[in-house]
């Protein structure tokens, strides 16, 4: 869910807004089989809200979504500590939850301490439902155990077809390779010999991933965000090794050269082991 | 309850079959008397499966001038399609496997007919197979635009058993074509207070769009998605989502 900065109607409790004080929410989820278990821990230090809370006219609010199953509920407590079960069975992978204070009946005359004075003599009349804070938003994955596809874990599966061209099919999970009929075989051979592994990736793997990069840091991420290859790589890339690259489409060839640890420098090495090999066979 | 074996395609079929799709091949079998499947093509769900086979009523008289006779085709194909598949949870749902499974075999002859593949140019009929057989990549969009799936999902997020008629709501949103690009496609839509709170207001408003009608839902649903970017909508009833609306009334009534 997003905020619509431009139809606020008064200014909200968040880290970047006019309202003083801190809102913060630290959530834990749990997915067992059968059921999700969520566990929020609100921080709120701002008094007038505080009060609110204690009379019962705002909650705390945490609203759950998933595009996957068409879902989306919310779920309101005086507590600043939430536990929601949701039964596993109503979600599937990438599922949102965003953290609110909420109005849970009609205000009159609100007013709150302001950052910029422009709010000092206004106060604002609100609606049951309207939003007085938002500590972020979160995401959680609840996978489900679908059937495999072939290789396991893997980004890329190879194919053959009868074109001249390597081609890359994104659409698939994982991502399809296609190498023209002729050369299979020899691909084959060359992903089996450990000596040529990393001859392989830079073949192979490598331009496959820069065209992913490529996809994912440009305009079309959202048509792979829901693929397991995407998740996959997400992950890769929020971990601490690329945390601290920029990622965007300059960096990929750094950043697929990390992905496969170097392969283009291990082929060379490779390929030089096979040339003396050749040679000293020769002498 | 008698079981009948509820099957899926496997994912390895799947992707070969959307592959060639995309590479503009294989819409020829869409032609087929049947869609041929190996046997190791098809799986057993897990899926609990209808009491009954479900048999739509086929648009035996559909054409696109009787678009009322359309409406009401679709509505009633939903409730036969839900009610035979009760038990389906939303998890279950949003398998590609399973839709493609019924798209190209219980719903075959219902597709081919539904579709009319005939008449989309030989360089677009790939994606449209694609669109209205499968589920790619899953999204409230890729369900609404399958031609099974939209029924059952259609049928699954408007039905309640509190109301005289469970699926007065259902016909509603069959009424219009909008109703599924902006509610069960868009945020707000995700939730059921809001979502029915929106049908049944324009069912107890019968006057105010009598004329005008798809401009003046447009409109609600720009102003409800407006209102949700402040307010957590989610987080009240349905009577207070139509209490909201009712304040538009004005509004609504000036929409050209």
């Amino acid at each position: 869910m997003k905020i619509d900065n431009f139809s606020l109607p008064h200014p909200i409790l968040r880290p970047d807004g006019n309202v003083k004080g801190n809102f913060s929410t630290h959530v834990k989820v749990n997915v067992k089989k059968n059921e999700v278990r969520i566990v929020a821990d609100m921080i709120l230090t701002n008094d007038v809200l505080k009060n609110f809370i204690e009379e019962k006219k705002v909650a705390f609010g945490l609203d759950i979504s998933c595009k996957y199953t068409i879902y989306r509920e919310s779920f309101t407590s005086f507590d600043k500590k939430m536990e929601i079960l949701i039964p596993a069975a109503k979600l599937r992978d990438t599922t949102e939850v965003n953290c609110f204070l909420v109005a849970v009946k009609d205000i009159q005359n609100y007013k709150n301490e302001y950052r910029e004075d422009i709010y000092d003599n206004r106060d604002f009349n609100l609606s049951k439902g309207e939003i007085l804070g938002y500590s972020g938003r979160d995401t959680f994955e609840v996978p489900k155990e679908w059937e495999m596809p072939e290789v396991g874990g893997a980004f890329f599966v190879l194919d053959k077809h009868s074109g001249k061209e390597v081609k890359y099919e994104l659409g698939s999970d994982p991502i399809l390779i296609k190498i023209p009929k002729k050369d299979f075989q020899v691909m084959h051979d060359i992903k089996k010999n450990e000596r040529m592994k990393a001859v392989f990736y830079t073949l192979y793997a490598y331009p496959a991933m820069l065209y992913v990069l490529s996809e994912i840091f440009g305009e079309r991420k959202d048509m792979y965000e829901h693929r397991k290859w995407y998740k996959r790589l997400h992950e890769i890339l929020s971990s601490s090794q690329f945390r601290q690259l920029s990622q965007n489409q300059e960096e990929s060839p750094k950043i697929a050269q990390m992905i496969f640890q170097y392969p283009l420098t291990n082929s060379i090495n490779d390929i030089e082991k096979v040339i003396i090999g050749l040679s000293e066979f020769s002498e | 309850m008698e079981q009948i074996k509820q099957y899926i395609i496997s994912s390895t079929r799947l992707r070969k079959m959307k592959d060639e799709l995309r590479n503009k091949k294989g819409s020829d079998l869409y032609f087929k008397k049947t869609y041929i499947f190996g046997d190791a093509d098809l799986l057993s769900s897990e899926t609990k499966t209808p009491n009954k086979p479900v048999a739509p009523a086929l648009p035996g008289t559909l054409t696109k001038l009787k678009l009322r006779g359309y409406a009401d085709l679709e509505y009633k194909n939903a409730k036969i399609l839900f009610e035979a598949y009760q038990n389906l949870t939303p998890e279950d749902a949003s398998d590609e496997r399973f839709w493609a499974y019924l798209t190209h075999t219980t719903f075959w002859d219902y597709m081919k007919k539904r579709t009319n593949l005939g008449s989309v140019s030989e360089e677009k009929k790939g994606d449209y197979i694609l669109t209205h057989w499968f589920l790619d990549p899953l999204s409230p969009k890729t369900i609404a635009r399958n031609d099974i799936a939209r029924l059952w999902w259609s049928a699954y997020l408007t039905h309640d058993e509190k109301l005289k008629d469970p699926y007065m709501l259902t016909r509603q949103l069959f009424s219009m074509q909008d109703y599924s690009r902006t509610l069960i496609e868009g945020v707000q839509g995700r939730n059921r207070n809001v979502l029915h709170g929106v049908l049944s207001f324009v069912i107890d408003n019968p006057e105010l769009f009598k004329q005008r009608k798809e401009a003046k839902v447009r409109f609600v649903m720009r102003k409800i998605n407006q209102i949700g970017g402040y307010r957590l909508l989610s987080s009240v009833s349905k009577k207070e989502v139509k209490n909201t609306l009712k304040k538009l009334e004005k509004e609504i009534t000036s929409v050209k």
